[in-house]
């Protein structure tokens, strides 16, 4: 018989993650109108950044997710100003959009890859693993689980009590609305870019800590997240936030189907594709309709 | 591999990409279909061809049976995804490949992890040499055939319609084009090319694994268009040719001179740099939008 | 409503702004989706029709704000809007060439002759985005008359265009006016309108509530008091 709390709680860890890097890229979605691919190499990049706090200076984990944040939350900052600003006022289109952030993400991910050798990093910080009743978990996953709630409050409180999140939340629907009510866009943009980047980074660190760094760590995640965020609906980080979920439980029970059915696991990761391509072809906006807009 | 084998080779990879070009020239130089999914039909034209060339099938039957096959897919997947908006036609289709990369990968049918072999439809036994001269006249005979179909397709009042589509398909539908039947056709006439690419790839290598139809084919393809200029169709074979000089030369350099970064790793860099520069500097490509070339 | 609009000479439709000229326009065309009831053009029921099958049965419309495209040539813009091409079919541009290449030359030839009248056969082979706001204006509409409607909708062809040009516009369309096609025209020029026009309807609110020759229309008072109760 199928162990459904171990189901369960697994899909909260992987809904989890998968919330984490999504919030971030929904909301630079919605503000930019492309799909930001190199979002997946801000995540690699906060693995390593955390990598270089906690084991290369000694600095321990918590440090490590801070100095991620930061940096990555800098080199996404950069990379809007830098390439996607610039090519958005010579009037490219979403799709040259998209392309530069896939171009963005070969020199960012091969960078690291050449400065690394492609050699997987680890995180020398153990979990152990301890049962909670029926369930296993570890403490990672405890954090990871803890983080990502608690990143959902804090973003709640953000868009809607915050003179920063109501700023956000006009830009993203409104932008000319916005500039003539006295918003200043440009830098509610790059706030947006810098918290996007910076909590794609916090996964990659989780995700780092959880199996390995390597540069292919935000790729190897990157379409389910993509996945998450329309399913949520682009720029709705509440659809986000459910459509994690869905997605992670659609992936945990799907992978005890796949495997009763005689069916290969390696199609686990098709589940979000599937879920992402359904979802384009029925209802494009997502979720975002069950949720106030924000 | 001496100098001259390994140059037959690089003009067999242009012949073959250069179809592909062809095909997503169609779909987005023309068409203004933005097809990030291009190598999940070059995928099913090269299993194809190597699942029926398992069966003993004759080797024409193999092509036109996997362009075929491509072009019914290509026209399966245009009926829900044309009618979206360009990211998330690019993001579905993206998916899709992946999906028929997993199947591939998982399937006993097609070989798995491990992939198939495919029979060549020149045989080994002759010399390396002339294998390969085979191989560049065959292909190079379909890409002629590839290009003057897509050349006579933009140079007509198709291809006008087609090009009015892609600027403003609200106006072009109000002045009586049908954008869908324009839409569909272009994305399974580029999936049939895809597919023949595909399959002349197969026999080529004489094998096949999922390895080699990651995302990466797709983005390469795009390399090639957007810097030799999209809706120009000797703008695009000759993008398919300088990516794959480019990325054939930096292999050999590594050879010859020791560079601090790996030579494919330095290859990404430059060309996501690259495309980065084209497109903040020369989007249109190095060659510009061919005019539409008719009697005046 | 039931309007007819085939007096011969243009039909004009005004009203103050907010009165639904342009949606009742957009509503025709399928862009507006109606709260309910049916639209029937020429006794067909045109509700549910994709635009190219409202192209089909002869009504064209041209926006007002031009949406040409603007990559191609101006002769080519022309040349889209041609009807029953058959150039257009897939197996007839790759293996029937002859068949239609006779026809693109009459074409090319009525599609000169209209840019001649709105003086830009000059910029034939120039791109359309090179052209200036008034010159798309008049590309706009002459491409509307490549089209050869039944009925062409024109949302206020003279809207930022010199009056002298304007004026010249107006006199081309009621020229053309006495081919066979019958033009509805938004035009908030009233002089403009007036002079061309000869049968008008004016809305407010939503409703026709005034219809007649532009003479009898400056002789009612009702007329006055909707522009000018209206704030």
């Amino acid at each position: 018989m199928f162990d459904w709390s171990q189901i369960f709680f697994n899909s909260f860890v992987t809904g989890s993650l998968y919330l984490i890097a999504a919030v971030g890229l929904t909301l630079t979605y919605g503000l930019s109108k492309f799909p930001n691919f190199a979002h997946a190499e801000f995540m690699a990049l906060g693995a390593y950044a955390g990598y270089f706090v906690s084991e290369q200076l000694g600095l321990g984990l918590p440090l490590a997710f801070v100095f991620a944040f930061l940096a990555a939350g800098t080199i996404g900052l950069l990379c809007y100003r830098g390439i996607f600003q610039p090519l958005a006022k010579r009037g490219a289109t979403i799709i040259h959009l998209m392309v530069a952030s896939i171009a963005l993400g070969f020199i960012l991910r091969h960078s690291v890859g050449a400065a690394t050798d492609w050699d997987p990093l680890y995180f020398t910080a153990t979990w152990s693993a301890f049962d909670v009743g029926p369930i296993r978990v570890t403490g990672l996953w405890i954090w990871l689980i803890v983080t990502a709630l608690t990143l959902s409050l804090v973003m709640h409180f953000l868009m809607i009590k915050t003179k920063i999140g109501k700023a956000i939340r006009a830009t993203a629907s409104n932008p000319e609305l916005a500039l003539a009510s006295g918003i200043n866009v440009d830098r509610i943009i790059l706030i947006t870019w810098f918290i996007g980047a910076g909590l794609a980074a916090i996964a990659g660190v989780f995700r780092g800590a959880d199996t390995q760094i390597w540069p292919m760590t935000g790729w190897d995640m990157i379409l389910p997240v993509f996945a998450v965020t329309i399913l949520g609906g682009i720029g709705n980080f509440y659809g986000a936030i459910a459509a994690a979920f869905i997605i992670g439980l659609a992936e945990n029970i799907g992978v005890v189907a796949l495997a009763s059915l005689g069916l290969s696991t390696t199609y686990r990761i098709g589940i979000a594709f599937v879920i992402l391509i359904i979802t384009l072809i029925v209802k494009p906006q997502g979720l975002a309709m069950f949720f106030r807009r924000a | 591999m001496g100098p001259l084998l390994y140059s037959l080779d690089i003009i067999v990879y242009i012949g073959i990409f250069g179809i592909v070009c062809l095909s997503l020239n169609l779909e987005y130089g023309f068409a203004g279909l933005a097809n990030f999914g291009k190598v999940a039909f070059f995928l099913t034209g090269a299993y194809t061809y190597a699942i029926l060339s398992q069966l003993g099938v004759p080797f024409y039957v193999c092509i036109i049976v996997g362009v075929l096959i491509s072009a019914i897919v290509g026209l399966l997947v245009s009926f829900p995804a044309l009618r979206l908006r360009a990211d998330y036609l690019a993001i579905a289709v993206l998916a899709f490949g992946e999906i028929l990369r997993l199947i591939v990968k998982s399937e006993d049918f097609a070989g798995g992890d491990w992939g198939m072999t495919v029979s060549p439809i020149f045989p080994y036994t002759t010399s390396s040499l002339i294998y390969r001269l085979e191989n560049i006249g065959l292909i190079f005979i379909f890409l002629a055939i590839c290009f003057i179909v897509v050349q006579l397709l933009a140079n007509s009042p198709y291809g006008r319609a087609m090009r009015a589509i892609r600027e403003d398909e609200v106006a072009a539908e109000a002045l009586g084009k049908d954008r869908a039947r324009f839409k569909a056709q272009a994305f399974m006439l580029g999936s049939a090319m895809a597919g023949l690419a595909g399959g002349l790839y197969a026999q080529y290598l004489g094998y096949v694994v999922p390895g080699m139809f990651m995302p990466m084919v797709t983005f390469t393809v795009w390399i090639m268009v957007l810097l030799g200029g999209p809706a120009n169709n000797w703008g695009v074979l000759l993008g398919a040719a300088l990516v794959e000089i480019f990325d054939r030369g930096t292999n050999i350099v590594k050879d010859y001179i020791a560079l601090p970064v790996d030579p494919s790793d330095l290859q990404y860099i430059l060309f996501g740099a690259l495309i980065i520069f084209i497109l903040l500097y020369r989007p249109q490509g190095l060659l510009k939008e061919s005019m539409i070339t008719l009697i005046r | 409503m039931s309007l007819d609009v085939n007096h011969g000479g243009i039909c004009g439709l005004v009203g103050p702004n907010g009165s639904g000229k342009t949606t009742l326009f957009n509503t025709v065309l399928g862009i507006h989706k109606p709260d309910g009831g049916e639209i029937y053009f020429n006794d067909q029921c045109i509700n549910n029709l994709a635009p190219h099958q409202i192209y089909d049965l002869g009504l064209v419309n041209a926006f007002q704000i031009p949406r040409l495209f603007y990559s191609l040539s101006v002769l080519d813009n022309m040349l889209v809007a041609a009807r029953e091409q058959q150039g257009d079919k897939l197996f007839n541009s790759l293996f029937l060439r002859s068949k239609w290449q006779k026809q693109e030359e009459g074409l090319i030839e009525e599609a000169l002759n209209i840019l001649e009248l709105v003086e830009l056969e000059h910029l034939a082979l120039s791109p359309a985005g090179e052209l200036s706001g008034g010159q798309r204006k008049l590309l706009e509409v002459a491409r509307g008359l490549m089209a050869k409607p039944r009925l062409l909708l024109l949302d206020e062809p003279a809207a930022g265009i010199n009056p002298v040009l304007g004026k010249k516009i107006f006199q081309k369309i009621e020229e053309f006016s006495h081919n066979g096609t019958a033009f509805f025209v938004i035009e908030h020029r009233l002089e403009i309108l007036f002079e061309f026009a000869s049968w008008v309807y004016v809305m407010n609110k939503g409703k026709i509530v005034i219809a007649g020759q532009p003479q009898s229309i400056i002789d009612d008072p009702a007329f006055y008091t909707i522009y000018l109760g209206e704030e």
